[in-house]
């Protein structure tokens, strides 16, 4: 596809015998908001997660802005990146929020956000310094930047790993089910600033439970069943007249 | 500049050393060969140093064993004590068994043992009176009691710990059964206490083995001192690398069997039998 | 000696030999002088410090001298047998006050060394452990394996009669001055300017191992096997998503190291490194057994003179729990400063 921020092809991956992820392949244009639905064990997250390197794809495409990660064979035929540098400059453009936060603990949640943008990106500390805070006001916790994480609720800790991902400006946002972690009475913080995110046109891709999320944000919404797309298509066509039975039984059962 | 020169002047000169052709290689043939030659005179040496000395050696680890069993078993049993003092709600008595262990926990075994040993010897004329001067004369019994102090001050800490990592609501339970404190204590507190910190007593014995070297010192003739002492006699260094090897057995083996020991007293840690 | 004279295949080959030693040789020489130049800069930095202090602690002296004589009047008034325990201890003319503070200066010179060393020694021997290489993690494993199970005293003996041994071995093989002459290194360091060394490696028939030496290969080796443990356990302690958050971001390997697991690494290591470092005070002890003279061996030549074994060894005792005391307190704040943010307020 024609300036696709972000195309995946074929993705295959394996844990020893068990095929987790069998040829997936996905393509994003600027805006778009995917939502990867799917019970535990369909391999969702580790489609996300082969997608930044997190987990290395057997074989497949992966091309962000146009770019393709180059990979090659180790010695023992395992598909390896071919270029670690690449790797990094490409993970940079790729915002990743995880499920359990992973806020870097002797850290402020100020240092938290600008860690990044100063090492990687090179910039001034107060550039960053004032980018982070405009960044964290936005997700309303400018005033707690020299709080440490410890000294965060769940959701406004996954408040602040949102906005370290979008202080290096990413291309497209990976949120590998970023509310499962959270108390029910803290989940509507985190949606509400990552439904804010997809007003602004931000490339999304969400592997969530949160079906009344995909439904409502979402401008497409996938299905995986064991390694595999199952369903595809706008969340007004996969929620109300799903092609597949199991993608009937899976919603009717989280609904 | 010629380099003998700058030689002191009661050094050998570089041209009194006998090679015959200074040149790397024949340097590096002479000294394999010489290594050879040693490889094969080593092993006849090293049959005849051990069954010279070789029973010195057992005998010493015997005494080592020895000493470190006594001490164990009457530090163990003091640890209780220090352990429930440590614990106690009477002021000084807490007082009392953190400056004990602190004391014993803070300055260096050998220290302790200078103490106990030659220090008494300063209060010769009590310990006569008291009729306890043929102990404290003797540098056996000065180091089993500095051992026995020592390991009974780390125990008790250990054991501390044991009891304070039991969960609150077991001893509430015996409580609620109506329990007297002494039977709580015995049936419920000291065996979860012992099992919690059987892991961490496994570790005090192996530094109990490796620190009852120090007995030496005072002229004891454990593996340690034996060593010393075969090793003033032959002048062999690989002595002490026997001495290592035994002394690494020896921990070795106590570490397994005290995994054995852990698995045996934890039988809820096990996959249940089947029927 | 020239080494052209040598046979013509030898001469290539002892050249680059001998240009490989002069060169170890130089490098040693270098490590040396930058050392001395580090000190001598740190002395400059801190010779502010140093005045004021000198200057504090001579009015402090002055001050607590005079309380301390007045101190001492009443005492010899009230009880006149104690003032004998006091002498004993005093600075001055028969009073053995100066050799215990020269022998604890030794001590802890000893640990501080011993602990540095011995750090970075744990630091790779970490490495290595969690290394993806098998020959790695073996070495690593052997060593900790090894060390940790030998008594220290026996590790110490160990060092100081195998060191003494090798090298007084490898001298009477004579393999030292043929190597010398066959590499020609007497000519090669003259020309790089360390001629003097060519005795001292070349022609020197004799060892000294001296117990500081010693010593601080013993306990750095102890030291280093111990922490080695405690540093991979804390390496493994940090939280293996906050790696790979900063992994996902775009950071490096080496960033990742250095920002974020390092930084935390110190936090979960300092409990067990404070540990090891006041089991390290009390194994300082041990080398008094090699004639070294620290604080243990001071007291027993006091001891020796005086005959007041009690007194002396008492007050051996009480300076190691000062400074086990001090060093409680010391980590303590450390602990609590390193995991700054990591307790709930």
């Amino acid at each position: 596809m024609d300036g696709a921020t972000l195309t995946v092809d074929k993705v295959h991956k394996r844990f020893g015998n068990l095929e987790v992820l069998k040829g997936i392949s996905l393509s994003a244009v600027k805006g778009d908001v995917i939502s990867l639905i799917g019970a535990s064990g369909s391999g969702k997250s580790t489609f996300l997660r082969c997608i930044n390197l997190l987990e290395t794809p057997d074989s497949g495409d992966i091309r962000v802005e146009g770019e393709l990660i180059r990979m090659k064979r180790d010695k023992t035929g395992n598909s390896v990146p071919a270029d670690n540098r690449q790797v990094d400059r490409i993970r940079s453009k790729l915002g990743m929020v995880f499920q359990s936060f992973n806020l870097w603990s002797h850290m402020t949640v100020l240092q938290n956000v600008i860690e990044a943008p100063i090492h990687v990106l090179g910039k001034s500390r107060a550039e960053a310094t004032a980018e982070a805070e405009a960044l964290l006001q936005r997700v309303g916790l400018a005033e707690r930047r020299h709080y440490y994480p410890a000294h965060l609720s769940g959701g406004q800790q996954q408040r602040v790993a949102i906005a370290r991902a979008l202080a290096m400006n990413p291309a497209v946002m990976l949120f590998d089910e970023p509310t499962s972690a959270l108390d029910p009475e803290l989940v509507g913080e985190v949606l509400a600033v990552m439904r804010s995110l997809a007003d602004e046109g931000r490339t999304m891709l969400v592997v969530t439970h949160e079906m009344a999320f995909a439904r409502d944000v979402s401008s497409r919404v996938m299905f995986l069943h064991q390694g595999k797309v199952e369903e595809e298509g706008p969340p007004s066509q996969v929620f109300t007249s799903p092609a597949s039975e199991r993608c009937r039984q899976f919603l009717a059962k989280h609904l | 500049m010629d380099p003998t020169n700058t030689l002191p002047p009661d050094s050998v000169p570089l041209d009194a050393v006998p090679v015959a052709d200074p040149s790397f290689f024949d340097g590096l043939v002479l000294f394999l060969q010489s290594v050879a030659g040693w490889i094969a005179t080593a092993f006849d040496g090293q049959v005849e140093l051990l069954g010279k000395y070789g029973w010195r050696l057992l005998a010493g680890l015997g005494t080592t064993l020895e000493m470190v069993g006594i001490s164990l078993a009457i530090g163990g049993l003091l640890a209780i004590p220090v352990a429930l003092a440590r614990l106690s709600r009477i002021g000084p008595i807490r007082a009392l068994a953190v400056s004990y262990i602190f004391f014993f926990r803070g300055t260096p075994l050998l220290a302790q043992i200078f103490l106990i040993y030659y220090g008494s010897g300063q209060f010769r004329p009590f310990f006569e009176s008291a009729g306890l001067w043929p102990i404290f004369r003797e540098a056996y019994w000065c180091t089993l009691i500095a051992f026995s102090l020592n390991t009974a001050a780390y125990t008790g800490e250990i054991l501390r710990g044991g009891i304070e990592a039991i969960p609150p609501g077991e001893i509430e339970a015996a409580r609620a059964l109506g329990m007297s404190r002494w039977l709580m204590l015995r049936r419920v507190i000291l065996p979860g206490a012992y099992r919690i910190a059987l892991p961490a007593y496994g570790n005090e014995i192996i530094l109990m083995i490796k620190g009852s070297a120090i007995a030496m010192v005072v002229t004891i003739l454990d593996l340690m001192g034996q060593t010393k002492l075969i090793y003033a006699r032959s002048f062999s260094f690989e002595i002490y690398l026997y001495a290592a090897a035994i002394y690494l057995m020896v921990t070795f083996i106590l570490t397994r069997a005290w995994a054995r020991l852990e698995a045996w007293m934890n039988p809820q840690r096990r996959p249940p039998r089947a029927a | 000696m020239d080494p052209v004279a040598a046979a013509p295949l030898s001469a290539g080959f002892g050249d680059i030999v001998g240009w490989l030693l002069a060169a170890v040789i130089a490098l040693v020489h270098g490590i040396v002088l930058l050392a001395g130049a580090l000190w001598w800069l740190l002395g400059l930095l801190f010779w502010p410090v140093g005045q004021v202090l000198g200057f504090a602690v001579d009015i402090l002296g002055a001050v607590f001298g005079w309380i301390g004589t007045v101190i001492y009047d009443v005492i010899a008034d009230v009880a006149p047998g104690a003032t004998f325990y006091i002498d004993l201890i005093s600075f001055g003319k028969g009073g053995w006050g100066d050799d215990l503070w020269v022998g604890l200066q030794l001590t802890l010179k000893l640990a501080v060394v011993s602990l540095s060393i011995g750090l970075s020694i744990g630091l790779l021997g970490a490495g290595a452990k969690l290394a993806p290489s098998r020959a790695l993690n073996f070495i690593g494993n052997a060593y900790t394996t090894l060390i940790r199970g030998l008594p220290e005293l026996l590790t110490l003996m160990l060092i100081y009669y195998g060191l003494l041994f090798g090298l007084q071995g490898l001298l009477s093989t004579g393999f030292l001055p043929m190597v010398c002459d066959g590499a020609g290194l007497a000519d090669k360091l003259a020309l790089i300017g360390l001629g003097e060394d060519t005795a001292r490696i070349c022609v020197s028939t004799t060892v000294e191992i001296d117990g500081f030496t010693a010593g601080v290969v013993a306990l750095s080796l102890v030291f280093g096997a111990f922490s080695t443990e405690v540093l991979r356990g804390a390496i493994l302690a940090v939280p293996k998503g906050q790696l790979e958050a900063a992994r996902a971001i775009g950071m490096s390997r080496r960033l990742t190291i250095r920002r974020i697991l390092l930084p935390q690494v110190w936090r979960y290591a300092l409990p067990g490194l404070g540990n090891l470092w006041l089991i390290m005070i009390k194994d300082t002890s041990l080398v008094s057994v090699i004639a070294l003279d620290e604080l243990m061996r001071k007291t027993s030549i006091a001891v020796g003179v005086t005959k007041q074994p009690f007194f002396f060894y008492g007050m051996a005792c009480l300076v190691y729990l000062a400074i086990t005391g001090v060093s409680m307190i010391a980590t303590t704040r450390i602990e609590r400063w390193a995991s700054r943010g990591v307790r709930r307020i």
